[in-house]
């Protein structure tokens, strides 16, 4: 098994944060830039727009009444013919714009001389010994090898601007990638260690080791559920398999006894071919052994059919009362025959939804339970009545009870106790009881404290 | 009487045959559904052995068949230990009777000679008489000559089922089936000890016992 750390770098869902944190920077990054462009965009167009009406404008001046008018009325306009590097200061108080209208020469004849530029677009810096802000220019030609240039500075928020966009997307991919990178990590490595234990349980439990469980943290997550959850199903796994185990090894022991018999009693057939009486003795012994192995079979059948709840379909109103006051007045006469005396205490019309036939079943092994184990001259009662939680079937008898050790395992298929292994019986006759009762939503309890084995099957009314 | 065997197992067939045969009855054994179909529609049968598996088509399709042509010839159903339900399908589908393999052959002819056809008139009768016993359906009494018998309702039922099979054998799960309506096999002796107290009521106090046990079987009622 490789550690937990050398595997979260390949593990599933440290990929998949890594491919989630790259699609979600570049994501961002997208939406900055597009908002950034945008912003820059919005600025440049208005300055361009400006720039060319102005230029416009001039040109008009210019074509329509000439040179000087340009000069007198739009460059100097009262003030100086050149500006100075101090005059500059006084048109920016007036307006945005600065302007230079060029010779051919290239020699400044109006404006602020420095303002460069080359034909069209262009940004560049003023020649200008304090103002280093930048200028974004249009230069047009004129007649006869005049140029007029007209520039704007840029405005700050520009480079601002810019500037975030690039800051943003530095902090994007220099600071949110790694973090969410080292998250992505610490997070997978953390699930991964989770499901690495549950995953080591499995493991374990597929090596054979049955008795591996998942642990569980104190805060009740998804994966103390998930761990509870395979625990649960890994309890039940070994509770069914033990059962299997215990009914496989029930099954030999309660089939070798009567195989064995038949087989001696074909036998004995053979050597006494010669005389008819003891054929005949030795057919009836085999008979009841092969009678005594069928009803294993039948109890193990029902016991699977009542287990798989196949028979819940048929189920329709049965008459509890009249059910088991039937039961109690056939058994009565085989309790008096057996010298114990019995006694039946039945509330009338209990009605229950079930199976008429398996309720009977398990009457009559609740009754040929306690026919069989109790005390010699015992006194067996059976009552029917309503309790608290429901509807209570109670039969019991008062004597000997069944020992605290042998209490825990009675529901048990193939469990005998001890005491009880001179009887006839094959142990199934309490397991079906409580899978009846639990078919019928009934819940079966022996009374712990009671001298007697005193069995209650209570049918909830919420069931 | 004379009873069609369809039963597709081999060993089961001849077990069958040989033993309705040894009992002094007729039969006839086919395979296949489809032969044994045939031969219902074209002979008169007292009563039919259907096995549930069968070749091709499963028992309770060939009942199916069979009941939906109109033949109410008795059926006695063969199924193999598996599930209660199938008891349920087959009466469903118009069995007048169901026995689990394995069976003893002494159950069958038991269960056989209930569903036959027979002459109807003894359940109309309103009064059973055996020698001087003598029970009267409609006024709950029983008497053994001068003698009114004191008898409980079950050990009624019980008499009353014994008197309308005279002379049958009458098997221990059968008593269960049709008089306390169970389909368990109680480990006591439920029926043994219904059944005594009724001969102690019946036979003891008279010369003549009427009721008998059959060894292994079960009871029959009637004059020795």
């Amino acid at each position: 098994m490789q550690s937990a750390r050398n595997n979260t770098l390949g593990s599933t869902i440290f990929q998949q944060t890594l491919v989630a944190s790259g699609v979600f920077v570049l994501v961002s990054l997208a939406i900055l830039w597009a908002i950034t462009t945008y912003m820059i965009w919005r600025i440049d167009n208005d300055q361009t727009r400006d720039l060319q009406s102005s230029a416009d404008y001039a040109s008009e001046v210019y074509y329509g009444r000439g040179r000087d008018a340009l000069i007198a009325e739009e460059i100097a306009d009262g003030g100086t013919l050149i500006w100075t590097d101090d005059y500059i200061y006084e048109v920016l108080e007036e307006q945005q714009q600065l302007w230079v209208l060029r010779g051919p020469d290239y020699s400044a004849i109006a404006g602020f001389a420095g303002l460069h530029g080359e034909m069209g677009w262009q940004t560049g810096w003023l020649d200008h010994p304090d103002i280093g802000q930048n200028v974004r220019s249009f230069r047009v030609q004129l007649r006869g090898g005049d140029t007029l240039t007209v520039a704007e500075f840029i405005p700050e928020d520009r480079a601002n601007i810019l500037g975030f966009g690039w800051l943003a997307s530095l902090a994007l991919v220099g600071i949110v990638l790694p973090l969410s990178l080292v998250t992505g990590y610490v997070l997978s490595q953390r699930v991964f260690r989770r499901i690495e234990e549950i995953s080591a349980t499995a493991a374990a439990i597929g090596m054979g080791e049955m008795a591996a469980r998942a642990t569980q943290s104190p805060r009740h997550d998804e994966f103390d559920r998930l761990a509870g959850n395979l625990n649960q199903m890994l309890d039940r796994l070994a509770a069914l398999n033990g059962n299997i185990e215990a009914v496989s090894v029930g099954v030999a022991h309660d089939l070798r006894t009567p195989l064995t018999n038949i087989g001696g009693r074909m036998e004995l057939i053979r050597r006494d071919a010669h005389d008819p009486d003891a054929v005949i003795t030795h057919v009836d012994a085999a008979e009841a052994a092969q009678s005594q192995l069928m009803r294993v079979f039948d109890a193990l059948l029902r016991l699977g059919e009542v287990k798989a709840g196949r028979r819940k379909t048929a189920f329709q109103p049965v008459d509890l009362s009249a059910l088991i006051l039937a039961m109690t007045d056939a058994y009565d006469p085989v309790f008096t025959d057996a010298n114990k005396t019995f006694g039946a205490d039945i509330a009338p019309d209990m009605t229950i939804h079930g199976d008429t036939e398996l309720l009977e079943q398990m009457m009559a092994n609740l009754l040929e339970n306690a026919l069989e184990h109790s005390r010699d001259a015992a006194r067996v009662h059976v009552s029917l009545a309503r309790s608290a939680d429901g509807i209570t079937l109670r039969v019991g008898d008062d004597g000997p009870g069944i020992s605290p050790l042998d209490q825990a395992r009675i529901f048990d298929r193939f469990f005998r106790a001890d005491s009880s292994r001179t009887t006839p019986g094959n142990g199934l006759g309490l397991s079906l009881v409580q899978a009846i009762a639990e078919l019928h939503g009934a819940h079966v309890q022996l009374d712990p404290k009671a001298k007697g084995a005193i069995f209650d099957v209570i049918f909830s009314d919420s069931a | 009487m004379n009873i069609l065997i369809i039963e597709d197992d081999t060993e089961t067939g001849q077990y069958l045959e040989r033993g309705l045969r040894e009992t002094g009855w007729q039969t006839d054994w086919h395979t296949t559904p489809q032969a044994g179909i045939l031969a219902l529609s074209t002979r008169d049968y007292d009563a039919v052995i259907l096995d549930r598996m069968l070749p091709g088509m499963d028992g309770v399709d060939a009942l199916r068949l069979i009941r939906g042509a109109h033949m109410t010839t008795p059926v006695l159903m063969l199924t193999a230990r598996t599930s209660i339900d199938d008891r349920v399908e087959g009466l469903e589908a118009g069995a007048d009777d169901y026995l689990l393999k394995p069976f003893a052959l002494s159950e069958l002819i038991a269960r056989l000679k209930i569903i036959a056809r027979r002459p109807q008139q003894v359940v109309a009768q309103t009064a059973l008489q055996i020698e001087d016993l003598i029970l009267d359906r409609v006024k709950h009494t029983v008497k053994r000559g001068q003698h009114l018998l004191d008898l409980s309702p079950l050990e009624f039922r019980l008499l009353e089922f014994l008197m309308l099979h005279k002379d049958q054998v009458i098997t221990r799960t059968i008593l269960l089936e049709k008089v306390w309506g169970y389909r368990f096999d109680p480990k006591t002796s439920l029926v043994q000890t219904h059944l005594s107290r009724l001969r102690a009521k019946v036979d003891k106090p008279f010369d003549t016992e009427l009721i008998r046990t059959v060894r292994g079987s079960g009871y029959a009622i009637g004059a020795q």
